[in-house]
């Protein structure tokens, strides 16, 4: 990864899309000094609703990653 | 200037010529701006900016039925130095051909969305709307190297008019709520204006009675101020009447005394005369019927003395024939001489006894006759 850009890995987001036990959701988190939405999947078959807080736990693709909720 | 670049706040500067950090094919550079020796690098701008793709596509719906959808989605390039390689490697000269591809993509996206929704999770399911969009597009949207920010239904086009019919129960509720409201508040006005009719008539007909009332006074205040002169002369008049009815009262009092004193009395003193006379006749009676009750010797001393006056007057004319009667006096001397007759009589009643012998036997007889 360029230093230009922040890891998404470890930071603290809100879903903004609930996600459901088999699906997908999204999440926004703030990176490089703005805020973007990643498509998020739960860890472990999790159930995410929406305006939680999560933490992203693993990133798949760019847009892509792992939360688990705190 | 001096193969300094700098990239604008929306673009990425691709340098290739060297690979980038990270294995990468060339170098992405944001934010800043770095010396690129165009004898050994060539820098490329990749635009950052939101770009829009229209989508007007026909759906069918889980329940079949088949829909005109227009929707609007708004994307861009990611910010992370991997979607920038994706996307630059797919379309950095197409750039301006990227709309039209994308809405190709999400029209089909669109119709498996579709496809998987009923009408009212459509219209209402929000939630679920964007779980199928992320879950339908993000992963060909990522190999791309572009982020969908936004993906909106515009319109539904509804040749089956099935959202009007799920709508119209709704509608006909609220047209009958609506109507049932201005009926009620047509009839409470009525009930009201009723209301307030039967009041103004309840205080005209109060009003006017009022007045009919106080007319009524009047008139009989009026009526009786007009029959005043009247009244008092008949209220006289009767008094005047009342007083000779008193007057005549008295005169008939005076009249009956008058009568009581000219007539009663007189009459009362005659029938008492009267009534005592006949007392004294009846108990003359009585007693002259008692006394004849035993035997009837007065009758018959009478009738004896008729029988027998011619001898009695032959024996007083004897008895004077032997004295030598001589009248001197003229009329007072025939008086004396039936003077003397009549003196004589106790003789005669004598000698009338001595002839009857039998009458004068009776010791009672005698008793009672020698006081009548």
């Amino acid at each position: 990864m360029p230093d230009d850009f922040e890891s998404v890995l470890g930071k603290r987001g809100r879903i903004s899309v609930a996600i459901p036990a088999a699906g997908v959701g999204q999440i926004i988190i703030a990176l490089n000094g703005g805020s973007e939405a990643f498509t998020a999947y739960c860890l472990g078959g999790e159930e995410l609703a929406m305006n939680v807080a999560a933490v992203v736990v693993e990133q798949t693709g760019p847009r892509t990653v792992f939360v688990t909720g705190c | 200037m001096f193969f300094y670049q700098i990239p604008a706040p929306n673009e990425a500067l691709l340098i290739s010529g060297s690979k980038g950090e990270g294995g990468a094919l060339f170098r992405v550079v944001t934010g800043k701006g770095t010396f690129v020796f165009p004898w050994k690098s060539k820098a490329r701008f990749l635009s950052l900016d939101l770009r829009q793709a229209q989508i007007n596509e026909p759906c069918v719906t889980s329940q079949g039925l088949t829909l005109t959808v227009q929707a609007i989605a708004v994307f861009k390039v990611g910010n992370d130095s991997q979607s920038i390689i994706n996307a630059a490697t797919r379309f950095l000269d197409q750039q301006d051909q990227v709309p039209q591809t994308i809405g190709r993509v999400l029209a089909g996206h669109l119709r498996s969305i579709i496809g998987n929704m009923t009408v009212e999770d459509i219209i209402t399911n929000r939630t679920k709307l964007a779980q199928q969009v992320i879950a339908a597009s993000s992963d060909e949207m990522e190999t791309m190297g572009l982020k969908l920010d936004a993906f909106q239904i515009q319109e539904i086009a509804d040749s089956a008019h099935y959202i009007e019919a799920i709508s119209s129960p709704h509608v006909s509720a609220v047209q009958r709520d609506a109507r049932i409201a201005a009926a009620a508040a047509d009839q409470a006005a009525a009930e009201k204006e009723n209301e307030a009719k039967a009041a103004v008539a309840g205080f005209t007909k109060d009003s006017e009675v009022a007045q009919a009332q106080a007319q009524a006074a009047v008139e009989a205040a009026r009526a009786e101020t007009s029959q005043a002169g009247p009244l008092a002369q008949a209220i006289a008049t009767q008094k005047v009447t009342e007083e000779q009815a008193v007057l005549a009262a008295k005169q008939a009092e005076l009249r009956e005394a008058q009568l009581q004193s000219e007539v009663q009395k007189p009459a009362d003193a005659k029938a008492y005369e009267i009534r005592t006379l006949a007392q004294a006749d009846k108990e003359a009676n009585i007693a002259r019927a008692e006394g004849l009750a035993g035997q009837n010797l007065e009758s018959i001393l009478a009738n004896r003395m008729v029988d027998l006056m011619p001898e009695i007057t032959k024996a007083l004319a004897s008895g004077l024939n032997g004295a030598n009667l001589t009248v001197l006096n003229g009329a007072e001397g025939i008086t004396d001489l039936f003077t003397q007759i009549l003196s004589q009589g106790k003789t005669v009643f004598e000698a009338v006894r001595a002839t009857t012998p039998k009458l004068v036997d009776g010791p009672d007889t005698t008793k009672q006759s020698s006081p009548s």
